[in-house]
């Protein structure tokens, strides 16, 4: 049975294609006719334009003609498409790896297996550089700008077969690996030769975030991809100024040359594609960007960049809920995007941004239709979907004029539909890819599908055909009682139906007449019987199979700001504000004012006094009983950043933490309500220099470029010690080592700056013939620091490594800015006060490691008593909302004032941050960073009530309240949605059973 | 190498530690009678003394009370007036690596807190606990006099004893040897769909769990059989350090920060017949079935209150509430910190009184609470008569750090030493700039 049915479908799909051949015939040659007609259909020309009893001639593979009574030559294979529906095949611009067999990234590479096994082939795998022979390419492995995917590309018949099954005639085919990843191609979806299938060779350039398999370690997080792309343009313009037979680079060349191809960048969440969009404007390239299917959740910022997307419609499986406990450890970030990722293409849309939708990143790609029609319930408009499935992409990749409709000399690319393909029970008959159909429903076949009366050798019985219109589905009742196992096969024109009843096997073979079956069928015992099936009524039971599981489209809820628990709809608001009556903690020499009022105006301090009276217009908080600080800085954190370390080098001072900042982080919300207004997010300590550090205001709800404070000097993360020794295939892996390759570093950096002074002396006449230097960012950041631009960010422990870098640093005529950590710091606090260096310590961590066993609480007095400018901070998410206790304990630990202490946390790290003149301290004309506290805020007992930043109050202990509970509302609201989807329960299998 | 030289390079050596930090001195048993006189008393048990009076003999408090009320001939008495002081009992920190690991991290010799392999019942945290450690007499002058030591690891990762704070060698050091087992229930959890945190580390298919219920499950059954034969022929030292379980002589502390794990792990101790149980490193999660503990008389642990809420809709302080939330439902909360060696647990418990507890219920959380949690409550966790000498004197409020000054400490009445190595090298420096500010 199984096997005729397979013969068929053998025959069905066997075909004759409509493709060059220039290789000689071998045998008897079989050239068939290749001319089609295709008669009185309903044509969706492109997305704007539906003809009516329209016909189509397909010559070559090409559309021939279109039009009404169209005559057809003779010879042409016709087809009466009468009460069909056709539309141009669809285009997919993200095909990653169609095609291709060579090894590719996945997503589960994960960079520090890389680091910790480093491939030998690597360039920097090995503890020391070692010069070894390279050919011409780029010098980072992640970089394959001279790929070009037409020297691999096959036509992958399984692959293709999937395609065309969602509709897909053309798609454009890169290989998935690295950060550039060379150029693409656009190719139909035809099976067979790869010179008849490839379309348009170079459709795009392609980049992403990902390292793929490159054998080199760095970059390994992504503020070192930003800096290596960076790099890369730098390269690419220095590399044209060469003179000829200098160097070469097949990479560069590539690279170059195809920025005039559409530049496909791809992402995998919405601040990434804000990241794309930046690195690229620095080099006046605007990419395509690739999303990952959040964008809604940053809709105005996207919109802003007017950048082109590419959207997937791979929306996430419902979150498991159906235990209340295992509920718990769903985030409400995870909710709320199960619910509203189906309304992301719509959003887009309504944005009025030019999208592609891609079957790229679904789980099962046959899934893309149902996902299509989601997105179309979900409030996407059908001539907007069918844009971005045709002339979108098709136009992105400058191939509108072959693909994407249904015109004159245009590519045959056509699917052949029983009417609105937007619809779940449209039956999509045949994919024509390139002149050549693929058929997956068979055009003729009929609807037979409804209630029919069966008569088996004089017994009678109910027959009812349901399901889908290939392959209907059979109940059959004798009497009332079910006749369970009964099946139905169509073959065509042929039926058979097998069935057992009162221990007699029926086994019926027949043929479909007008309305009706009938037939012959066998017993057990060999006997042969007659039997016919009389239809008699359409059955209501005519369901398509997606509709049983269709759902309503919940009521959304409302995208907030940052999308994660504690954002807000509507971004709190600058507010003019008289705090009456407070205990003013000013940080000055003034010291606390009792019962004094402070006046907020336009976000700053305007006024400070006793008996202040509120201006019309400005809002009065009754501070009584009160303490008004300023915000607290918190000098060194790693909140709300997206990686901490660049790990695949030693200096990695190219690297910016202003790159890849998330705002986003929670903990930026939780510092808020520690009273924290701004934090110096630094680059971890893996690197004897790590990377540019930036600070930023905790201005919840606003995006990353937003966070960051106006006008900043840069500061550069050094790091000394066991952090950045005791990685063993690394160098350096002893204090010694450090020493040297900072000192290195510097060197490299100051004879790069004569380089360069020496080379911008000249007259343009003197360049010429000349190599210039080359724009080396790593070594720019160095020259920053000896410039003056930048300062240096410290990270060490003991006493040796901190009088270490300060004279090194003094050798090339700077001082370090902050010795961060400096447990030690007591042993030699007279020379850090000498140097002018500021100490950012911790007020009593010590016995974490080793290189702290000697770290005391009594450090930041003794520093203080000699004379250090001291900062304490947090280097952590938790303790960064308990600064004010942290400060504190300095009061404990050496007997300091309760003023000194407040100065800890607040003018002192902003005069360290060169920011000591706008805030930090509450004085006339300073930023209005403030906290109101429940208590003397250098208490336990403590609370922060409302934190405000530049005059608007980002934390309000109440409303925070309220938030939790509006929280734990729409949490509950959109578990019960997703408990009605899927309402059968599964039980636990959370076992707790005795065995044996 | 001759004998002489041999001891020369010792002594040499000898000199270099002392030049660096030492720890102080063991304090003598109490020979005298001491009364402490004119403290503000925080006696534990929720009351307040002013103006109170203790009185402490052989390491054992004889009376408390008003000093008005207190009519003792003071003759061959110490007298310690402690006047506008506050006294409190001495701290209970339960749940840690203290004298179990001295460096935190990156010295693997330094650390004998984890042993190889899950099932280590018979693993006694005892037996490694080195009263030398220098992070001890650090977190002592903050008030700390008592600790629980613990084995961490995975399912049984050993047993537990108390330990008091100022000893030469832990026999002298062990105030309750061998108090507990711990319990940590395998995770199930780890590749939930949605679980946002978790998602990223699962490895589909690597979940234990069952079989790690199924290994639990095995050694408690053969426990129970063991503990019935009076003598078994084959020792096992395993099954031997199960057996206090069932007599209530061992608690078992179940560790566990999932909501149904936490049910099953407790049930399962239950089921076994385990007569006393102690949920510890309880968080958010704890919250979620506090019905159940409730319920089943189950006192906790609560994590350090001073971390992250689990969840991102979480109550944006949730931690610091965690204390005053199960303590009003009834259940017996005690607090842990997580590190060893920053001696902050008196403001942990601080921390919670801005967010519900009185400071009275807050100074329980690390004294009687955990005395009893731990099973010594009829030795110390209050200043009562008959108790241990206990004492801590501070000049201020012990739970804020803003005022925390602990000026005396009394184990078992011994006046011990608040010096340190933070003090000892703060003192070094110290002298080292006197000397050259006289040198300038």
């Amino acid at each position: 049975m199984r096997k005729t049915l397979f013969l068929l479908l053998m025959l069905l799909s066997f075909r004759i294609q409509a493709q060059q051949d220039d290789a000689p015939v071998i045998g008897v040659s079989d050239k068939r006719i290749e001319v089609y007609g295709l008669r009185n259909a309903r044509v969706i020309v492109d997305y704007q334009t539906t003809l009516e009893n329209t016909d189509i001639l397909i010559s070559n593979g090409r559309i021939e003609a279109i039009g009404v009574n169209l005559t057809f030559p003779k010879g042409t294979l016709i087809y009466d498409l009468t009460g069909k529906t056709v539309y141009p095949s669809f285009v997919d611009v993200y095909a990653g790896n169609y095609g291709i067999k060579s090894e590719t990234s996945s997503a589960g590479i994960n960079p520090f297996a890389a680091f910790m096994n480093p491939s030998p082939a690597g360039r920097f795998g090995a503890r020391e550089a070692i010069p070894e022979p390279r050919k011409a390419d780029y010098w980072n492995d992640g970089i394959h700008s001279s790929y070009d995917i037409s020297s691999e590309f096959k036509p992958d018949e399984k692959v293709a077969e999937e395609y065309r099954k969602i509709g897909f005639g053309a798609v454009v085919t890169f290989k998935a690996d690295g950060i550039a990843r060379g150029t693409s191609a656009l190719v139909s979806t035809a099976d067979g030769k790869a010179n008849n299938v490839i379309l348009k060779r170079k459709a795009s350039s392609n980049y992403s975030f990902s390292r793929g398999h490159s054998s080199d370690l760095y970059p390994m997080a992504q503020f070192g991809f930003i800096a290596l792309l960076r790099q890369l343009n730098y390269d690419a313009q220095w590399y044209k100024q060469l003179p000829q037979g200098y160097f070469q680079d097949d990479d560069l060349d590539a690279y170059i040359a195809d920025l005039n191809f559409p530049q496909i960048f791809e992402v995998s969440n919405k601040l990434e594609v804000l990241r794309a969009d930046k690195i690229g404007k620095e080099f006046g390239i605007s990419y395509i960007i690739k999303g990952g299917g959040d964008e809604y959740q940053t809709i105005n910022d996207i919109k802003k960049t007017g950048d082109k997307l590419i959207i997937p419609v791979n929306f996430p499986d419902p979150p498991d809920v159906k235990d209340p406990y295992d509920a718990a450890s769903v985030t409400y970030t995870t909710l709320k995007n199960y619910e509203m990722a189906p309304a992301n293409l719509s959003r887009i849309s309504t944005a009025g941004l030019t999208f592609a939708i891609t079957s790229s990143d679904l789980k099962q790609r046959s899934s893309f239709l149902t996902n299509l029609r989601k997105a179309i319930k979900y409030g996407l408009s059908e001539t907007e979907a069918l844009k971005a499935l045709t002339y979108t992409p098709a136009s992105l990749v400058g191939s509108s004029h072959l693909v994407g409709a249904i015109k004159k000399n245009m590519i045959a690319n056509l699917l052949i539909t029983s009417g609105d393909i937007f619809k779940d029970d449209c039956v999509v008959y045949e994919n024509w890819v390139q002149g050549t159909p693929y058929r997956f429903v068979d055009l003729r076949i009929r609807d037979i599908r409804g209630t029919y009366s069966l008569n088996v050798d004089s017994a009678k019985y109910k027959m009812v055909l349901s399901g889908s219109l290939d392959k209907p589905s059979i109940k059959l009742t004798y009497d009332t009682t079910e006749v369970k196992g009964a099946e139905f096969t169509l073959e065509r024109d042929l039926v058979s139906i097998n069935f057992d009843r009162s221990k007699n096997k029926y086994r019926l073979s027949g043929y479909i007449a007008e309305k009706s079956f009938e037939g012959k069928g066998q017993l057990e015992n060999g006997q042969w019987i007659n039997w016919k099936a009389i239809f008699t009524s359409d059955t209501t039971e005519k369901t398509n199979m997606h509709k049983s599981h269709e759902m309503p489209v919940p009521g959304l809820g409302e995208v907030i700001y940052p999308f994660t628990a504690y954002g807000r709809t509507d971004l709190p608001k600058q507010e003019d504000v008289l705090f009456k009556n407070a205990t003013v903690w000013t940080s000055e020499k003034e010291g606390n004012l009792l019962n004094t009022d402070v006046l907020v105006q336009k976000g700053k301090i305007t006024k400070i006094g006793k008996n202040l009276t509120a201006p019309d217009g400005v809002a009065t908080v009754d501070a009584t009983g009160k303490h008004l600080t300023p915000g607290i800085i918190d000098q060194h954190s790693h909140i709300a950043m997206d990686g901490t370390n660049e790990m695949g080098q030693a200096i990695t001072s190219e690297v910016r933490v202003g790159d890849i900042i998330n705002p986003e982080d929670e903990s930026i919300y939780r510092q808020l309500a520690g009273g924290v207004t701004m934090s110096q997010i630094l680059h971890g300590s893996a690197n004897p220099i790590g990377g540019q550090s930036i600070i930023i205001k905790e201005r919840w709800g606003h995006n990353a470029e937003e966070l960051k404070v106006e006008n900043q000097v840069g500061f550069l993360k050094h790091a000394l010690g066991e952090n950045v020794k005791r990685t063993s295939n690394r160098y350096p892996n002893t204090r010694m080592g450090v020493e040297q390759i900072i000192r290195d570093a510097y060197q490299r950096a100051v004879d790069y700056n004569n380089e360069w002074k020496k080379w911008n002396v000249l007259k343009p006449a003197e360049r010429i013939g000349k190599v210039p230097p080359r724009k080396d960012l790593e070594l720019d950041a160095i020259v920053d620091v000896l410039e003056k631009r930048s300062f240096i960010e410290c990270h060490s422990y003991v006493q040796s490594e901190g009088i270490m870098i300060m004279n090194l640093a003094k050798d090339f005529g700077v001082k370090v800015n902050t010795l961060i950590h400096c447990n030690e710091g007591y042993k030699y606090a007279d020379k850090i006060a000498a140097n002018g260096t500021s100490a950012s310590i911790f007020s009593d961590w010590w016995d974490y490691k080793y290189e702290v066993y000697e770290g005391i609480a009594y450090n930041a007095a003794m520093l203080l008593k000699q004379g250090v400018l001291v900062c304490i901070n947090s280097d952590d998410d938790e303790m960064g909302r308990r600064l004010n206790q942290e400060a504190a304990k300095i009061i404990k630990y050496g007997g300091i004032s309760e003023t000194e202490a407040l100065k800890l946390i607040t003018i002192n790290p902003a005069i360290n941050l060169h920011l000591g003149d706008r805030t930090g301290s509450i004085k006339v004309g300073k930023d209005a960073d403030l906290v109101l506290w429940s208590a003397d805020p250098l208490s336990v007992y403590s609370r922060a009530t409302k934190t405000m930043i530049d005059g608007t109050f980002y934390f309000d202990e109440e409303q925070d309240a309220k938030m939790k509970e509006q929280i734990d509302n729409e949490r509950n609201r959109i578990i019960a949605n997703i408990l009605k989807e899927t309402p059968s329960a599964t039980p636990s299998n959370f076992s707790n059973r005795i065995k044996r | 190498m001759n004998n002489k030289l041999y001891f020369s390079i010792l002594m040499a050596f000898a000199f270099l530690f002392q030049a660096t930090a030492q720890n102080p001195v063991v304090a003598p048993a109490q020979k005298k009678p001491v009364m402490l006189v004119g403290g503000t008393i925080h006696t534990g048990t929720g009351d307040i003394i002013e103006n109170g009076t203790i009185v402490f003999i052989n390491g054992k408090i004889t009376a408390v009370g008003k000093s008005t009320d207190i009519n003792i001939d003071k003759s061959g008495y110490e007298i310690i007036n402690v006047t506008g002081k506050e006294v409190y009992p001495g701290l209970i920190f339960p749940n840690t690596s203290l004298g179990l690991v001295e460096i935190g991290s990156g010295v693997d010799v330094a650390t004998d807190n984890r042993e190889i392999g899950d099932l280590n019942p018979n693993v006694r945290a005892i037996a490694a606990y080195n009263t030398d450690s220098q992070v001890i007499p650090v977190i002592r002058s903050n008030g700390i006099l008592i600790a629980q030591i613990v084995p961490v690891g995975s399912l049984l990762p050993g047993t537990s004893s108390v330990v008091q704070l100022d000893a030469w060698n832990w026999e002298d050091a062990a105030y309750k040897i061998d108090n507990g087992i711990q319990l940590v229930w395998p995770r199930k959890s780890l590749a939930r769909r949605g679980e946002g945190d978790y998602s990223r580390f699962a490895v589909p298919g690597s979940n234990n769990y069952d079989k790690n219920v199924e290994a639990l499950e095995k050694i408690f059954t053969d426990a129970v059989a063991y503990t019935a034969v009076d003598k078994p022929e084959n020792t096992n030292l395993r099954l031997e350090a199960l057996k206090g379980l069932f007599d209530g002589t061992k608690t078992l502390f179940i560790s566990s920060t999932e909501p149904k794990g936490i049910i099953a792990a407790i049930s399962f101790a239950k089921r076994y017949g385990v007569k006393k149980i102690v949920l510890s490193d309880a968080d958010e999660t704890a919250w979620t079935v506090k019905d159940f503990l409730k319920d089943n008389n189950i006192p906790i642990l609560l994590a350090d209150p001073l971390s992250l809420p689990r969840y991102d809709y979480s109550d944006t302080r949730l931690p610091f509430k965690l204390a005053a939330m199960f303590h009003k439902e009834g259940i017996l909360v005690g607090l842990t910190y997580s590190s060893q060696a920053y001696g902050n647990l008196p403001f942990a418990a601080g921390e919670t009184v801005a967010y519900g507890l009185t400071k009275e219920e807050a100074l329980q959380t690390v004294t009687l609470n955990t005395a009893k949690i731990l099973g010594i409550d009829d030795k110390t966790g209050s200043i009562e008569t008959g108790k241990d000498a206990n004492i801590v004197v501070s000049t201020g409020d012990i739970l804020d750090m803003h005022t925390n000054n602990i000026e005396y400490a009394f184990i078992e009445g011994r006046n011990i030493s608040l010096d340190n190595k933070h003090k000892q090298l703060y003192r070094r420096f110290e002298a080292k700039y006197a000397d050259m500010k006289q040198n300038k």
